[in-house]
């Protein structure tokens, strides 16, 4: 005893229930069960040491102590031997009686009972292996009968209390059936008694699990099942009073892991009701009765019950109450129809509730349908499927079918909805019958199904088609296709559920007896049927298809029916002579049918709804192709069934016709653009017929085909299989592409529908063309086998036959608009879906040349059909170029009349509605494509490009007689002479090299290619020194040909340097070609060629001609190879970054000889001292170091820089002047690749260099760096120029931004990722806020300025990325933890809105006339007089400059970024504001684009609402 | 408001409304890059203010159409006329109040806006209309800060259904673009 006693403060401690000692008791029990568990301690003594509280007069004590006694005995159950298990057994059922101690003894005893079943596995006495030893079968059964006794007052007790009991039920009953049974203790008794009147969900749900258990234990073999048939009514009764659950769960039971949903509670009650076939005569008629409620959820839950007891009652117990159910069920199934009719439903007013009814009902309908074919396999062949067989609606289906047949027949809207709806009800009961399994589909098949066939074969046989044959075969056609859809998705569940095989699910066991129906011995004689079903249905749709596209029929039919004939085994022919039995008509007839009368055909309507039908009916005939592909390929064994299943594939030259109509009538459909229309056998829904064709065509594409245990003929075998199919499509749709004038469309001729078709097949195309992810096809269509092989087979396919579409000659006008779609279509959707799917990117990310890559044949395909487009279009664009090419295939008609001399026509046309040329869509196309390929062709491409680029090079640097062989070529510098060599092959050649991975080129190969690239950008550029005196050249005529071409050779040449292998090589290459060759370029040529004008002496307006700026083209080639090393985080970065500054900066001096011209002329004297020191510094900052800079730029900028003290504040200094000067261009283009530096993606002329893993080494962090790098250089720009401004005294502009700094800030911050902008608020935000101001300024007098248009639009679109950035910002601020960017944007509020304000009205028109002086017009714009009242301001601005698209949109950002304020910022600070905002937006009230009304309209309600 | 005036409205449903071709007097005013203000639009504006006392919109009342405007951009003429669900609407006044007050807030201000009942609409037909045309009358009951309130509860967006709004939009600015083109 003394040992013991030391742990007395412990035991009192474990036992303290206090709240706020109950870490101290948590140790304490561990502390007492680890004793136990050594043994240190015995039971024993715990139990003496508890004996105080356990006898205790105290509830609580007495509570207290048998919890930690249960606690003990759940947590040490193995280290007790025989004896102490019979006493504690002994006990705790004492305790059970004791109802304060009722819930923890209750959790003691369950881990007591619990490892009953290790004492029957291992007869030992001691099984330490099993866990623990036995309970002794007294021990138990005392345990047992406390139990139950306890139970039939269970009511009484608390909720933890019933719950703990029934847990222990639970256990007892599973564990010890067998005793209990033996000692007939009246478990279900006591249950019903604890049971009754529960309320509590969570007791209810461990109730319902034990009526399970329960159940099971009297059904148990050897166990008498008479005390549940006594009481089985008692349980129903019990059970039935929960349903249909009512349960709106209580907050604290709504949320957490635990909780309970309506859902749980029904199923659990299902499967309740579904325990024993002694429940039927109870609950069957409880169903019954409220499936006719009109309470929905009660429907729902009676049909989802049927269907889950049925199977589980059996055929015995189902049997009396058969008919009863029939007749709900029929009520159900033929609800939808004779409701006034859902497809009568006029589309107008009032449709939606009546849609939304008619919907549930049909939910409800299909839910009744699968349960009448659960019920029908439940009950046995013979019982249910005889009674739907034989009731009225399947004669009323009959005559309906015959009816439709005649001549006689009405055809008024409401019959014929009648009509409709009694055809698709019948057909579901029809199909729900005939899946139940083999013998209730022949009985089907036997009473209904033969006539429907022989009426189907009537009406397309006879030759005379009245339009009510149509309807007939519609029917016909629906009917069987619903029963081979219903069978098929049978199989398919079948298949799954073998499939799973056991794991756990509960319905397997349907599944296997499924399995067992579908496949047993006896089920080939009913599967024979189908065969037969299906024969007619693959013969009626040759038959309509041949009536609805006469023209295909004749080609088609006696194809396939040879095929047909050729095999034995085929289904098709098979089934064709059963049709001939059937309605005894001879094969001559039969081929008469098949050269049927075009000239009376169907109507446009009928037409319509057939083709959907025939859609439908391939498509189920597709799963059920699938469906039985996937049971053979699960099945074990060689049984008849399977030999009839094999029937159900279908065969080669079968698919091919599925291929052959699905195709036409996805293209009569018109596309994916057509119209949608009114489908009448889906219940009037609309549908878009060519999508549902498009769908079927992607499962033909993807079927598979049962493989019988031969695993070694593989995807190539597929392949071979799939290749007609594809063939097929490939030439059908290639002669629509093809075809200008000819129509597929039988019904509607015309040059119209040629076009209209033409697109449908090009949509169709890059429909089936785009590989989905494998996991998202099987997902779609519940395929099994399909893996986007199909598709990719297809696409190789369609690669193939495109070139002598896209190349071929002569092409008309309406061809241009076709041709642009299908390049931009492959380069924008098929062709990266291809890449990824067909996993070549993720392929070759690590491996170079050297390791041999094992591609499949699919990749093999697509890359060799690739290949072949790409070369063929580099050998088609050079025959185009020797050919002196102009027009198609390569430029558009417009641009090539441009080249003519028709220059303002292109500038407008090609720049306004941001459209990319064909050459940009060429280029997208080639780079895609090449990026398909697999190396070992890349090489071959790139060593194709490169021999193009270098021959290009090598003619442009030689300009001697070329470009002098026209003088009017000659007089505008850009000739198509000298463009000879920058046409199409150029472009084309470097769209292949930006197309190459990283790592298929050498370093050499790299170099050379990246030297003539370098060569071509910078030799472009030097014919302009040749022909000196002929600057007048339009920058327009430049921009169609030239720019493309030296766009896609930066881009190509970035590409190159991006994927540079040999890091040393690179930077030898950098430094000993690239700087000198081009970084030097854009620094210095400024300055020789200044000095040669002062040498030459030229007259001032020469002067600016002679004057050498950096080309457009080589500052964004400089811009381009920036963005390379940015992605590398190649230090040279540093200088390609400088060298654009140095770009920014150059301007003012540049622009200066014409302004010193003006300003000789205007003559101001007075101004000339104090401007010459401003034309020094300004020459000094501008210019660098260079003494000889400054000596000769300073007497032009003397002059040049008085026209700010002659006019006035009001002007910059850097805009004046001709800002057409190239330098200005230089600067502009600078300033904008300033924004492709940090973009994650950017693009010229289609091509692209995307930061995207397998096609660009791309480095961590690569944005940051290159962002926090540009904006220090840019506000250390801007800091220099400040300090400028303070010397000169200038304290208005002193702030300014100049405008080329404004825009490289915009494209920066517009760029640059949202989160960099955000994070990097404070230092941007002045900045970037300055710099809108700029540009709006810029833009607002753009006509002082003469900025050319493309800079026009730079600047536009540069302020559209600013605003952006500050509506992003706007929008951060509006969330609760951005409180510091909600500070800044407070503290900057007044600028803020000045530039909201500002933009606002860019590009606006204000129409004189128009705006009628308004009383009430807010006096307090007067921050920005002239921006923000233009009825006032006497300066109109020009904005004929200006896209009106373009301007639109800044304005629309502009008004966004207003109405956010109100949400992000505190009234307080805004209200100063708001009458200069409501100003600036009651003018946009009245602007010419209705989305900037729009907008405005939503400003003006939140500014006003404040 | 004890008792509803009427009980049981017929509701209609939110159609979708796309813009097929500008008509022929507008063509002018396109042709110079403006894309004038049209009936459309203005529904646009005014079919979502909600009915006084039914939780729906003007449009499902079928209250306000399309077909009842008339739009004049060049020379600022707006008439729109309405339809009260009865005769004897109560609320005849407060929805045209309604309307004018959004169309106010809405239209540039060069325009004119005239509100009526559409003919044969309402038993006080005369009165109602000569109430809304009446501009110190409007003026005064907007000072009037129970009536404005009420007006404001009219014109109040439904929020949840902003976005929703916000994709039509964008459905139909894409229907534009395709028959623009």
């Amino acid at each position: 005893m003394a040992p013991t006693v030391i742990y007395r403060p412990l035991v009192e401690r474990a036992c303290n229930t206090e709240p706020e000692s109950s870490n101290a008791r948590g140790e304490a029990c561990d502390e007492i069960v680890n004793l136990i568990n050594q043994r240190i301690l015995r039971i024993l003594d715990l139990v003496l040491l508890l004996s105080g509280s356990l006898t205790s007069p105290e509830r609580e004590a007495r509570e207290n102590g048998t919890r930690l006694l249960g606690e003990v005995v759940i947590r040490c159950r193995p280290v007790f031997g025989e004896g102490e298990l019979h006493t504690l057994a002994e006990f705790l059922a004492s305790r059970l009686r004791d109802w304060p101690c009722l819930g923890p003894a209750a959790a003691a005893c369950r881990s007591l009972l619990e490892v009953e079943f290790a004492w029957k596995e291992v007869p030992g006495p001691e099984s330490g292996s099993g866990g623990g030893p036995r309970l002794r079968n007294e021990s138990a059964c005392l345990v047992l009968e406390a139990m139950a006794e306890m139970l039939r007052s269970a009511q009484s007790f608390r909720q933890e209390d019933r719950s703990a009991l029934l847990q222990l039920l639970l256990v007892a009953v599973r564990r010890w059936s067998q005793l209990a049974a033996r000692l007939e203790v009246p478990l279900l008794d006591a249950f019903l008694g604890a049971a009754d009147g529960e309320k509590d969900p969570r007791c209810l749900l461990l109730a319902f699990e034990a009526v399970r258990a329960l159940c099971e234990m009297h059904h148990a073999p050897g166990v008498d099942a008479t005390p549940l048939r006594q009481l089985a009514g008692e349980v129903a009764d019990w059970a039935s009073s929960y349903f249909p659950i009512s349960f709106n769960p209580p907050r604290n039971l709504a949320r957490g892991p635990a909780a309970i949903t309506r859902a749980d509670l029904s199923s659990s009650l299902e499967l309740a009701l579904a325990a024993s076939p002694f429940l039927a005569g109870g609950v069957l008629p409880l169903l019954v009765e409220k499936l006719s409620s009109t309470y929905r959820p009660a429907k729902e839950d009676s049909l989802s019950a049927l269907r889950r007891c049925c199977p589980a009652y059996g055929a015995d117990a189902l049997g009396p109450h058969v008919r009863q159910i029939w007749l709900a069920l029929r009520a159900e199934l033929m609800a939808p129809c004779g409701h006034g009719g859902a497809a009568a439903v006029p589309l107008g007013p009032g449709g939606g509730g009546l849609r939304s009814e008619m919907d549930s009902r049909l939910a409800l309908a299909t839910s009744a349908a699968s349960c009448l074919t659960a019920l029908t396999r439940a009950a046995g062949p013979g019982v249910m499927d005889s009674m739907a067989l034989q009731d009225a609606c399947v004669g009323d289906l009959l005559s309906v079918i015959r009816m439709a047949g005649s001549p006689t027949h009405a055809s008024s809207a409401t019959s014929t909805t009648r009509a409709d709806e009694q055809v698709l009800c019948s057909s579901m009961v029809l199909a729900a019958v005939a899946a139940a399994g083999p013998a209730s589909l022949r009985r089907t098949h036997t009473l209904a199904l033969i006539q429907v066939q022989s009426l189907l074969a009537d009406s397309l046989t006879s030759t005379n088609a009245y339009s009510g044959g149509a309807d007939q075969v519609l029917y016909g056609a629906t009917v069987l296709a619903a029963v081979v859809d219903a069978v098929a998705a049978e199989l398919q569940s079948t298949c799954i559920a073998g499939s799973v095989g056991g794991e756990g699910r509960r319905d397997v066991v349907a599944g296997t007896s499924a399995w067992a129906t579908w496949l047993g011995p006896s089920a080939a004689d009913g599967l024979a049927v189908l065969v037969e079903v299906k024969g007619v249905l693959l013969a009626g749709l040759a038959a309509v298809h041949a009536r609805l596209h006469p023209e295909a029929g004749g080609q088609c039919d006696p194809n396939s029916a040879e095929h047909g004939t050729a095999t034995s085994s085929d289904g098709y022919a098979a089934a064709a002579a059963d049709v001939m039995s059937v309605d005894k008509v001879c094969p001559a007839q039969k081929a008469q049918t098949m050269n049927f009368d075009p000239n009376e055909g169907y109507g446009p309507a009928a037409a319509a709804q057939l083709r959907l039908a025939a859609v439908g009916a391939w498509g189920s005939l597709l799963r059920l192709h699938e469906a039985s592909a996937a049971v053979a390929a699960n099945a074990i064994g060689d049984t008849p069934a399977m030999a009839t299943l094999q029937q159900f594939v279908l065969s080669q030259s079968e698919l091919t016709a599925a291929a052959e109509h699905l195709c036409n009538y996805a293209l009569a459909g018109g596309g994916a653009a057509g119209p949608q229309t009114q489908a009448r056998m889906s219940w009037g829904r609309r549908v878009h017929a060519a999508q549902e064709a498009t769908a079927a065509l992607q499962m033909t594409l993807e079927v598979s085909r049962p493989r019988p245990a031969v695993a070694g003929a593989g995807i190539s075998d597929a392949n071979a299989e799939r290749t007609p199919v594809v063939r097929l499509l490939v030439r059908k749709l290639a002669a629509a592409m093809a075809s200008r004038n000819t129509s597929c469309n039988s019904t509607s001729a015309g040059g119209a529908s040629g076009e209209v078709s033409r697109a449908a097949a090009l949509q169709l195309a890059t429909q089936l063309a785009q590989a989905k992810e494998p996991g998202h096809l099987l997902m779609a269509h519940g395929d099994v086998c399909g893996d986007g092989s199909g598709a990719a087979a297809f696409a190789a396919a369609l690669l193939w036959a495109l070139p002598p579409l896209l190349l071929k000659k002569g092409f008309g006008g309406g061809d241009e608009e076709w041709l642009q779609d299908c390049l931009n279509q492959l380069a924008a959707c098929v062709l990266p879906a291809l890449a990824a799917a067909s996993g070549l990117d993720s392929a070759s990310t690590t491996s170079t040349i050297s390791v041999p890559q094992t591609l499949s044949p699919v990749q093999l395909a697509l890359s060799s059909a690739a290949h072949h487009l790409v070369t063929t279009t580099l050998r088609a664009a050079v025959e185009w170029e020797a050919a002196g090419g102009c027009g198609l295939p390569f430029q558009r008609a417009v641009e090539t009349a441009a080249f003519g001399g028709m220059v303002e026509a292109v500038s407008h046309r090609s720049s306004t509605a941001g459209e990319t040329s064909l050459m940009a869509a060429w280029c997208a196309a080639i780079q895609q494509l090449t990026a398909c390929c697999d190396n070992k062709r890349q090489i071959d491409l790139a060593v194709e490009a490169a021999e193009r680029i270098a021959t290009s090079s090598v003619r442009l640097s030689l300009p001697g007689t070329e470009a002098t062989a026209d003088p009017n070529d000659a007089a505008s510098g850009w000739g198509p002479a000298s463009d000879l060599a920058l046409k199409a092959s150029v472009p084309l050649a470097c769209a292949v090299v930006a197309g190459l991975r990283v790592g298929v080129l050498e370093t050499h190969s790299t170099q050379a290619i990246a030297d003539s690239l370098l060569h071509l950008i910078v030799a472009a550029q030097s014919p302009r020194a040749s022909a000196p005196g002929a600057y007048a050249a339009p920058r327009q005529v430049r921009s169609s040909c030239v720019d493309c071409a030296l766009g896609t050779a930066a881009v190509a040449l970035a590409a190159t340097v991006n994927r540079w292998q040999d890091a040393h090589a690179l930077d030898s290459w950098l430094s000993a070609a690239f700087q000198p060759e081009l970084l030097r370029r854009i620094s210095v040529t400024r300055v020789t060629c200044t000095a040669a004008s002062v040498v030459d002496g030229a007259p001032a307006g020469l002067a600016a001609a002679v004057l050498e700026p950096p080309s457009a083209a080589v500052v964004r080639a400089a811009g381009w190879v920036g963005r390379a090393l940015a992605l590398r985080n190649h230090s040279a970065l540093n200088s390609v970054v400088d060298a654009l500054l140095g770009c920014l900066r150059s301007e003012p001096p540049c622009s200066s000889p014409i302004t010193s011209t003006i300003a000789a002329t205007a003559g101001t004297d007075t101004a000339a001292p104090r401007n010459s020191d401003a034309g020094m510094l300004a020459g000094m900052l501008t210019s660098g170091v260079s003494a000889m800079d400054v000596d000769n730029d300073g007497d032009a900028c003397m002059d040049g820089a008085s026209p700010v003290s002659a006019t006035g504040i009001l002007q910059d200094v850097e805009p004046h002047g001709n800002a057409v000067t190239a330098a200005a261009v230089a600067g502009m283009a600078a300033a904008d690749m300033f924004g492709v530096l940090v973009a994650e993606a950017a693009a010229a002329n289609g091509v692209s260099l995307a930061a995207r893993a397998p096609h660009a080494v791309c480095r961590v962090l690569w944005k940051q760096r290159t962002y926090s790098l540009c904006v220090q250089a840019l506000e250390a720009e801007y800091g220099r120029h400040t300090q400028q401004r303070r010397q000169l005294q200038d304290s208005r502009t002193a702030l300014w931004i100049p405008l080329q700094l404004a825009v490289a800030m915009a494209r920066l911050a517009g760029s640059a990722p949202r989160d960099m902008c955000r994070t990097d608020v404070r230092r941007l935000a002045p900045l970037l806020l300055r710099s809108i101001q700029s540009l709006c300024r810029a833009l607002r007098s753009g006509m002082d300025y003469r900025l050319a248009e493309p800079d026009t639009e730079l600047v536009a679109g540069a302020l559209k990325d600013a605003l952006a950035v500050l509506r992003d910002w706007i929008e951060g601020a509006s969330s609760a933890t951005s409180e510091q960017l909600r500070s800044i944007l407070q503290d900057q509020v007044g600028e803020l809105v000045d530039c909201v304000c500002a933009a606002a009205v860019v590009g606006a028109d204000p129409v004189p006339g128009r705006h009628v002086q308004r009383p009430g017009a807010p006096a307090a714009v007067t921050a920005w007089p002239s921006s923000c009242s233009p009825a006032a301001g006497t300066s109109a601005f020009s904005p004929q400059a200006l896209d009106a698209t373009l301007a639109a949109s800044v304005r629309e950002e502009a008004l966004r970024c207003c109405s956010g304020l109100v949400d992000s910022l505190p009234y307080h600070v805004l209200h100063p504001l708001r009458q200069q905002v409501l100003g600036c937006v009651v003018q946009r009230l009245d602007d010419n684009k209705r989305g900037v009304r729009q907008l405005a309209v939503q400003a003006r309600r939140v500014w006003g609402d404040t | 408001m004890s008792e509803l005036i009427n009980p049981n409205p017929i509701v209609h449903e939110r159609k979708s409304t796309i813009r097929i071709k500008s008509d022929h007097r507008n063509e002018a005013l396109v042709a110079e890059g403006r894309e004038p203000i049209d009936a459309l639009e203005i529904f646009d504006h005014i079919r979502d203010i909600n009915d006084p006392e039914h939780p729906y919109t003007l449009e499902q009342l079928n209250v306000v159409s399309e077909d009842q405007i008339e739009v004049d951009d060049d020379r600022g003429r707006v008439s729109v006329q309405f339809t009260p669900t009865v005769a004897h609407c109560s609320m005849a006044t407060l929805i045209g109040l309604s309307l004018r007050v959004k169309l106010m807030r809405c239209l540039p201000p060069r325009f004119k806006i005239d509100i009526k009942l559409s003919p044969g609409s309402h038993s006080s037909e005369a009165a109602v209309n000569k109430q809304l045309a009446d501009k110190e009358r409007v003026a005064a009951a907007l000072e009037n800060p129970n009536l404005l309130s009420m007006v404001n509860r009219c014109l109040s967006p439904p929020q949840e259904s902003v976005n929703e709004q916000q994709q039509q939009q964008q459905q139909r600015n894409v229907g534009e673009a395709a028959t623009a083109s």
